[in-house]
């Protein structure tokens, strides 16, 4: 389950603003920033290329960078990062801008993985129909602990249950949700209760 | 057809539809969406007509979200009046569209579906849109 970091070249930039930010983005190259733990603050550029060739297809906004940044006078250094904010043309969908925080790779950090659901529950079988409320999950785990996506086993769902948070199985990380929160819910088959029509006593005519 | 119920000042100015969608330009409630591409006016009644062929294709099955409201008061002057003598009476409603603009969303349906009934409110639209789905993260 444990994933290797990526690795990204990028390099520090001197001119800001949005006139600088153009000429890079016409270059094919992206303005970015790096921080955190305490670090300084760096201003970067990134070729958008390759920033995007060195995105985990499978983790996508997840996937842990190993940032070799490239300083004039300073040369080479590498810093462990993810990527916790990204700008994109409203069009296009091409990346204009991104935030890379440095991470500790021994220690936990937030983020949000994708659900699936899988399996035809039982409930489901008998007519019901499944009623899942999440898409994704806030989880805490190392960097290369990060899972794809949690999986979601709904077929022991029987009518009228529900799947919380605590029901789920996890494997190297940990929910940051509210462990009563529903999951998945199986609305149960509508059976028709069928009664004894009473004989009802014929209408009497006007008198 | 939307309107608003009660707004602060019955007559607006036109002003230009400039630059892109501020907000509004990601699937945010379903699984697929149709996306304004070009910059425009929607009309309640042409809002109205898109929403009902998605309906009528997908037969009432999903979940359909209709992202834009129309709270802009377009006013109109009557046939054969002489220019001047003030602004005309409000006429319709219309939503500024600028492009990204997210229009229609829909769930619980499959892509086909979803693409066949988008098409055909596309042909509803005064503005040129195109399909799109929701980012996985």
């Amino acid at each position: 389950m444990t994933h290797e970091s990526r690795k990204i070249n990028v390099h520090v930039r001197t001119a800001a603003g949005k006139g600088a930010a153009r000429t890079l983005r016409s270059a094919g190259k992206i303005p970015a920033v790096l921080y955190g733990r305490g670090g300084e603050r760096l201003t970067l550029m990134v070729d958008r290329k390759e920033l995007e060739k060195s995105i985990d297809p499978t983790r996508q906004w997840n996937t842990w960078f190993s940032v070799h940044v490239h300083e004039e006078g300073k040369g080479e250094r590498v810093e462990s990062c993810l990527v916790v904010d990204r700008q994109v043309h409203p069009i296009r969908r091409s990346l204009t801008h991104v935030d890379f925080m440095r991470v500790d790779p021994a220690l936990e950090i937030e983020a949000v993985v994708p659900v699936e659901y899988t399996g035809r529950s039982v409930g489901v079988q008998a007519g019901g129909k499944l009623k899942t409320f999440r898409r994704s999950l806030k989880i805490a785990a190392v960097p290369a602990n990060i899972p794809v996506k949690v999986t979601v086993d709904v077929t022991a769902l029987d009518g009228n249950q529900t799947l919380r948070m605590e029901d789920l199985a996890l494997d190297g990380f940990r929910l940051r949700e509210r462990p009563s929160d529903p999951l998945a819910f199986v609305e149960a088959a509508k059976v028709k209760v069928v009664e004894a029509e009473e004989k009802k006593p014929a209408k009497k005519g006007k008198k | 057809m939307l309107s608003p119920a009660r707004v602060k000042y019955r007559k607006v100015f036109r002003s230009r539809v400039t630059g892109f969608a501020k907000g509004g330009g990601e699937v945010s409630f379903g699984d697929f969406g149709l996306q304004a591409v070009e910059a425009g006016w929607l009309s309640s009644r042409q809002i109205e007509a898109a929403r009902i062929a998605i309906n009528r294709h997908v037969k009432r099955g999903g979940k359909l979200y209709i992202r834009i409201f129309p709270d802009k008061p377009v006013s109109r002057k009557p046939a054969e009046t002489r220019m001047g003598k003030g602004k005309g009476a409000p006429d319709y409603w219309v939503a500024v569209i600028r492009p990204g603009r997210v229009l229609y969303e829909i769930e619980g349906v499959t892509e086909e579906l979803a693409r066949a009934a988008f098409l055909r409110a596309h042909h509803k639209l005064p503005l040129k849109t195109r399909f799109v789905k929701r980012d996985a993260l």
